[in-house]
């Protein structure tokens, strides 16, 4: 009896053992430095479907984030000018040779990141992101000469004015972020830099919103005392709501798709309740579709388990943010993170939120993307997208590398499948595998036949204990045919 | 004597199990999607991407460990889907009721995870 006992603590002792080295947390990597790294690139270490294939066509950039064509079918890529980890360098817009040149055909001052670039008629619409200065969309003549058609968008936060694009209809649309994780102003922000710079900055709502009351306590990051404050939603780090408290709508707002006339004018709201949608692209059939980046386990408000998704928009439609995540309300237990489970701090909702058309994986970071309209490309119809790689654990932890590949989601059914993805038995990006492949995708776009689709890679960036590292002159642009 | 024998083959399960857990296998075969898939492993598969992929991306390890090397009976894939008890409570994976996932999905939803096991993801070329 006691040697059956003994059999079975150890049996059990065992497999926890085991089971733990198998399931580990994956913690901080990578060093703190900004220098530029060799990367070793080679098409070969990425896997793609059968019939594909895959070439680089540009290195050295650095931190680019998006890439149009002329009318001519020219490429051209943006350089961000900005990365996580605060690090500033000049933005740019440049035109790409071939054999490793270009010719720089704009750049800007230090208000980065520079997000995306859409052309038209002519001229280049960017999205700046605007850290230090607020957002802006500007315009580029061929000549390289920038206009603001709108600046001062609320961008100071931790996300930024986010993608642009031209519809039919004459509108610029582009995307804003949010300027906290779950709008309350926190402790986490001041990690992240801004909250020391624009101590009154916070969430603003585009719509009316009354809130519940709900307050979370800290200590003072901002004072060398360190007293506690409590900080609710929508309003500046230390400051206390009330429940019934009304906080006015107003545009330019945080977390929603706007829209402004082709040569500039007034704002006008076409989405909200979205906390940083980062890509926009029409569909072949006309339709607006927005890359969601959800909740992080963060910060005073943290929520366990939020993805990221593609969503279809609806004009005026409210997708959510600050109490939904694809379309489910955080009072959810799934949502529960430290223990605590995130309580509405919007007291009315303005409506059921829509359920996205696909859901991405915790973390991931789904990005910029664009859809094939190409039968020689195939897949016609479906949705590619930039899975730009978790910033774990400062977002919240995970037992492996999440992301850094392009995803391909079946429009018909919301089905998403890796399409272009790192070889080898676990996934992550390429300087963790020790191989050439995919760093960080950031953008997806296809040229003006449909029948190329390239892919921008932002380069290396870790995360060490003391924060973001993004590694200069590390970005790729790749290009992926059907054979 | 039997017992000792029971208990021998519950540790050497046990460790076979957790062993085989260690190793994680990717799928190259994923990339199709639904394309030419059985009408039950696709039903498996659409529940799979809304209930579980953005934790255990493809079975791989995400904000959740990796399901697709942890080879286990399928009742016991089902129990778990259904109850957090199953486990002691330990973890944060949810649990699914007959409302969210009918007894008709959950079976195929066990087969795909099941398939996830069966393919791997090719390996970078020797430098």
């Amino acid at each position: 009896m006691r040697k059956t006992f003994t059999l079975i603590s150890v049996s059990i002792a065992l497999s926890a053992v085991l089971f733990q080295s198998c399931t580990k947390l994956r913690g901080h990597y990578g060093t703190k430095s900004y220098e530029p790294v060799n990367r070793p690139v080679s098409p070969s270490d990425i896997l793609l479907p059968e019939g594909y294939k895959i070439e680089m066509i540009a290195s050295g950039l650095n931190f680019p984030s998006a890439m149009t064509f002329d009318d001519q079918g020219q490429a051209y890529v943006l350089e961000a000018g900005y990365s996580y980890g605060e690090i500033f360098t000049t933005p740019k817009l440049l035109k790409i040779e071939g054999d490793g040149k270009y010719t720089e055909i704009a750049h800007g001052g230090k208000n980065g990141p520079w997000t995306a670039v859409d052309f038209y008629e002519g001229n280049f619409y960017i999205s700046e992101g605007g850290a230090m200065e607020g957002g802006r969309i500007l315009k580029v003549n061929a000549k390289g000469e920038i206009t603001n058609l709108v600046e001062g968008l609320p961008s100071y936060g931790d996300h930024h004015t986010d993608a642009v694009v031209i519809g039919k209809d004459g509108y610029i649309y582009f995307g804003q972020g949010t300027a906290t994780n779950s709008a309350v102003v926190g402790k986490d922000n001041f990690d992240f830099g801004w909250l020391a710079r624009k101590k009154d900055f916070h969430d603003i709502p585009c719509i009316d919103v009354t809130l519940a009351g709900e307050n979370y306590e800290t200590e003072n990051v901002l004072s060398p005392d360190k007293e506690k404050v409590k900080t609710g939603a929508y309003v500046p780090y230390g400051t206390a709501t009330v429940k019934g408290q009304v906080i006015k709508g107003s545009l330019p707002c945080t977390g929603a798709v706007m829209r402004i006339p082709l040569n500039g004018g007034p704002i006008e709201l076409v989405a909200s309740g979205l906390r940083n949608p980062f890509g926009l692209a029409f569909a072949p059939d006309g339709k607006l579709y927005v890359t969601e980046n959800g909740l992080d386990t963060r910060g005073s408000r943290p929520v366990f388990g939020g993805g990221d998704y593609l969503y279809e928009i609806k004009n005026n439609a409210w997708y959510g943010w600050p109490d939904y995540a694809g379309g489910d309300s955080l009072a959810d237990e799934n949502f529960k993170a430290r223990e605590i489970r995130p309580k509405s701090v919007l007291l009315k909702h303005p409506q059921q939120p829509p359920k996205p058309k696909a859901v991405f994986d915790v973390h991931s970071s789904a990005d910029g993307f664009d859809f094939s309209s190409s039968n020689s490309f195939g897949y016609e119809g479906d949705a590619f997208v930039a899975l730009f790689g978790d910033m774990a654990p400062n977002v919240g932890t995970v037992y492996g590398p999440v992301g850094f590949k392009i995803v391909r989601v079946n429009m018909k059914n919301g089905d998403v499948v890796d399409f272009a993805v790192n070889k080898g038995h676990k996934n992550g990006p390429a300087s963790t595998l020790k191989t050439g492949g995919l760093e960080r995708p950031i953008a997806a776009k296809f040229d003006n036949t449909g029948k190329a689709l390239y892919v921008v890679d932002f380069g290396v960036l870790e995360m060490p204990e003391k924060g973001p590292a993004p590694k200069q002159r590390t970005g790729v642009i790749w290009k992926i045919t059907k054979q | 004597m039997r017992t000792n024998i029971y208990s021998f083959l519950a540790l050497f399960l046990i460790i076979g199990i957790y062993c085989s857990s260690c190793t994680s296998r990717r799928l190259k075969k994923e990339m199709a999607g639904t394309e030419g898939e059985s009408p039950i492993l696709k039903e498996g598969r659409l529940v799979f991407k809304e209930k579980c992929q953005s934790c255990h991306p493809n079975g791989e390890s995400g904000v959740g460990p990796e399901i697709n090397n942890v080879r286990v009976p399928k009742i016991f894939i089902k129990a778990r889907v259904r109850s957090r008890a199953f486990l002691l409570y330990t973890g944060r994976m949810p649990e699914f009721d007959k409302h969210e996932i009918s007894k008709k999905e959950l079976n195929s939803l066990v087969l795909y995870v099941k398939s996830l096991q069966r393919s791997d993801m090719g390996q970078p070329d020797k430098k």
